[in-house]
């Protein structure tokens, strides 16, 4: 679901980003008030989980490929406004060192995995749940919150994409930035979505999350009556990150583009017969590790090394993020 | 005594407002980035696992393990072994404390970046990588240094130097330049203390304020220095440092552990000099 | 009427100590009272005072002065902050780190021009304060080339000169001579005979008797 660059339009791209402006603003604010300064820490760990879920492509329907986000697992985490700044920052890596994801395109990127995701899924896993759910009951709502919020996301990035040919062509009716109509790309987004990796990502939010409210009680946001008050330790969710770590060349396994992720040189290629103008002159960033690739490294060598880099600096932005945050045990202002 | 009129009155005050918060900020954070070489050791409860583990192994062993990775990254043509030291550099920063972390990210990242602009202009003549690789490498090799300084410690690194068999003198030499840093630092973050409870309202000479500071902190040192000079003379020191026995390196398991992974990157680094060249 | 400092069950530990530097003080200062912090060395007598006027902060309880609780969220409204260093007035245990201007007259003026009063009044404060604290001789002298006693009055008269209403020292009877040390007894003395609040952290206990000041133990 990571839009590259020149897919979008400038335009496009600009108002996302300005609309998701607001939204980093306040959902900085919500976490300094919400969480303490361990749970803040603690978000470096959940972002991992979604960098790594991301390094997990899976073959879909089509030939294509694509991968959980784990947004609605940070929302049931430690709550929505933590999930937005947790998938941001992921996101953010992702595009300026992997080149997974426009630099241009972020704002809509984050727009679509960091805010809607986890909004829409936190709030139908909430809705499902209800106040007081029996474990069983949560699993359910795990799942279908997390396979809604992603859905919906799809859907978002599919209209992100089909309005494209229809509000920026060339004199010839050529569209500039993406080519595939709406009838087109919400179909070939969303089915696979709605088919398999929404599944994905039910599975691994139930998964992880029943896992790290087992071991790491006290640091969830919204944790059940019975756990909240069990002390827990990191430890094991940091051997389950590394596990999952040393799992992602496993990501490799899955050949083909996803829909949506094609470069300059393959779009032509997908059935439309031409490059859209925005591609050929459009904007190209030069990551330092583009796809998870490393000159010279075996590609699960440096498959392993980016997730080890990635999960890295995501607990280390988030402890620094959690020096301003209010100590552990204080009342919230 | 009798006091004056102004001063026995209690009469309410509005502060001016002043935007100060800049200088002042940057005055303490100086201060405080000297302070980074403060003597005293972390608790061990503050400390990683993994620095727990590596507070066990030799001090000089640590110290030349980094000079030998250091010197790797700087002849590496091949960029691979630079990421790769930057990503085990980056795992073990981020099991450390926050406030460990910032220094030393903090010393990488302002390297890397002036590295980065010092070498722009090589964009102009068609280099598109030797800006990144430049930049990237003193990252790299920055933030091992800063990390391990911060590893052991002032005291660490002392030990280091005499266990790495250097002479007596330029060992004292290194521990009293550490001293006097520290000095500096503890000097100007109380005078930048100072500074601050007495700013009550607008300061209209702001640079001559933080210009007193600094010089004040270098005078402070100047005569705190020249002091221990002197105490040192009426103890005896004239000719130089005596050269003391000293116990052989330490090689227990966690050293022995420590250098066996060291070699294997040394090797590493080897192979991936030759086989990608 | 509440007190106009209050300690409630505060606790502090310096960053990279394990010991505490302060664990469950309490202790309440009146209007117009002298009191003095008194205890071992390491007790934490410093410490409280920091925390009295913000440069550090409790991790445990609280701290108020009038009312107002002195912690990182008030403190972070610079207004607020500026509002209290001109209540509470600050003399270090080392005089020479709180000196940093070119000469006496200067340091003693360098408060009250914060305050943005009218160059008239600052010159009647620098004079008084000179005055009372027999600095008049050494108004244009560099800081730095004052003797120890001379540091340490000229450290308290640029703190008198912003007008506190909460006077603190630290250790402020070390390294005066007889004559500089009456004059800072009966300095005290007045100060607190005209309403004033005087809190010194000491070990001199013919300091406090001599100030009339009440024991905090810490």
């Amino acid at each position: 679901m990571h839009i590259p660059d020149n897919y979008l339009s400038p335009t496009t791209d600009a108002i996302l980003t300005v609309a998701m402006v607001p939204v980093w603003v306040r959902c900085a604010r919500r976490v300094r008030e919400d969480l303490d300064q361990r749970q803040t820490s603690f978000i470096g760990m959940a972002a991992a989980f979604s960098f790594l879920l991301m390094m997990f492509n899976v073959p879909l329907p089509g030939g294509t490929t694509g991968h959980a986000v784990g947004g609605t697992l940070i929302a049931c985490l430690l709550g929505p406004h933590a999930a937005c700044l947790a998938v941001s920052v992921a996101l953010g890596i992702q595009a300026l060192i992997f080149g997974d994801g426009g630099i241009l395109a972020f704002g809509a990127n984050c727009f679509n995995m960091a805010f809607v995701l986890p909004f829409v899924g936190y709030a139908c896993y909430r809705l499902v749940a209800g106040s007081e759910p029996t474990a069983a009951r949560r699993m359910v709502a795990l799942f279908v919150g997390s396979y809604v919020g992603l859905n919906v996301a799809a859907l978002c990035a599919a209209v992100e994409f089909g309005v494209q040919p229809l509000l920026f062509h060339d004199a010839a009716g050529q569209a500039l930035y993406c080519p595939y109509p709406l009838s087109v790309s919400i179909p070939a987004m969303c089915i696979p979505h709605l088919l398999v990796a929404g599944v994905i990502e039910g599975v691994a939010t139930v998964a992880i999350y029943e896992f790290v409210s087992r071991v790491a009680p006290d640091y969830l946001v919204d944790a059940n009556r019975e756990t909240a008050s069990a002390r827990g330790g990191l430890i094991p969710v940091a051997v389950l990150v590394a596990a999952l770590v040393i799992a992602t060349p496993l990501g490799l396994l899955a050949e083909g583009t996803a829909w949506g992720e094609w470069g300059a040189d393959e779009i032509a290629e997908t059935g439309i017969g031409y490059t859209p103008a925005g591609f050929a002159e459009g904007f190209e960033w030069e990551a330092l590790m583009p796809d998870y690739t490393l000159g010279g490294l075996p590609d699960a060598v440096a498959y392993v090394l980016s997730a080890v880099a990635g999960v890295a600096l995501l607990v280390i932005v988030f402890k620094l993020f959690s020096m301003a945050a209010r100590p552990k045990g204080s009342a919230s202002a | 005594m009798q006091l004056p009129s102004w001063l026995v009155g209690h009469a309410a005050y509005e502060p001016k407002h002043d935007r100060d918060s800049f200088l002042r900020k940057n005055v303490l954070s100086l201060a405080s980035a000297l302070l980074v070489l403060r003597t005293e050791a972390l608790p061990a409860d503050e400390l990683s696992a993994l620095d727990r583990l590596l507070s066990l192994v030799a001090a000089p062993v640590r110290l030349v393990s980094a000079v030998v990775l250091v010197a790797c990254v700087s002849l590496a043509k091949n960029m691979a072994f630079a990421w790769i030291m930057l990503a085990l550099g980056l795992v073990v920063l981020c099991l450390r404390p926050a406030r460990m972390i910032r220094p030393v990210l903090a010393a990488a990242l302002l390297a890397g970046g002036v590295a980065f602009l010092v070498n722009a202009p090589a964009l102009l003549l068609g280099q598109t990588t030797a800006p990144v690789r430049m930049g990237t490498k003193t990252l790299v090799t920055v933030g091992m240094v800063a990390s391990i300084a911060q590893s052991l410690g002032p005291d660490g690194l002392v030990a280091a130097l005499r266990g790495c068999r250097l002479p007596a003198q330029v060992v004292m030499t290194v521990d009293l330049a550490l001293r006097d840093v520290v000095l500096l630092g503890e000097s100007a973050r109380t005078l930048s203390e100072a500074l601050e409870l007495r700013s009550v309202g607008h300061d209209s000479t702001k640079t001559s304020s933080a210009a007193g500071v600094m010089g004040v902190t270098f005078l402070l040192a100047h005569n705190k220095a020249v002091a221990r000079a002197e105490a040192m003379e009426l103890r005896g020191y004239g000719d130089g440092m005596r050269e003391v026995q000293r116990k052989a390196v330490q090689i227990n398991a966690a050293t022995m552990v420590y250098g066996i992974c060291v070699a294997l990157l040394v090797v590493l680094f080897a192979y991936l000099e030759v086989s990608l060249a | 009427m509440s007190a106009l400092v209050c300690f409630r069950d505060v606790g502090f530990s310096y960053q990279g100590c394990a010991a505490k530097a302060l664990e469950g003080v309490s202790f309440e200062v009146e209007r117009g009272e002298a009191c003095a912090l008194v205890g071992p060395n390491g007790c934490g007598k410093s410490t409280a005072l920091r925390l009295l006027v913000g440069l550090d902060y409790p991790s445990q309880g609280t701290v108020q002065v009038d009312g107002f609780v002195v912690d990182a969220s008030t403190m972070s409204n610079r207004a607020d902050a500026k509002r209290l260093r001109q209540r509470v007035g600050l003399v270090f245990q080392d005089p020479e780190v709180q000196l940093f201007c070119p000469t006496v007259a200067d340091e003693v003026a360098f408060g009250p021009r914060q305050m943005g009063l009218l160059e008239e009044e600052i010159d009647v404060r620098v004079a008084d304060c000179l005055r009372m604290f027999d600095l008049e001789h050494l108004a244009s002298r560099a800081p730095w080339r004052l003797s120890g006693g001379e540091k340490r009055r000229c450290a308290i008269a640029c703190v008198v000169s912003l007008a506190p209403d909460i006077l603190c020292l630290d250790e402020p009877t070390n390294g005066l001579d007889d004559k500089s040390y009456e004059l800072v007894v009966t300095f005290l003395r007045s100060f607190v005979k005209a309403g004033k609040t005087v809190l010194v952290a000491t070990h001199d206990k013919a300091f406090v008797q001599a100030i009339s000041a009440r024991e905090i133990r810490l």
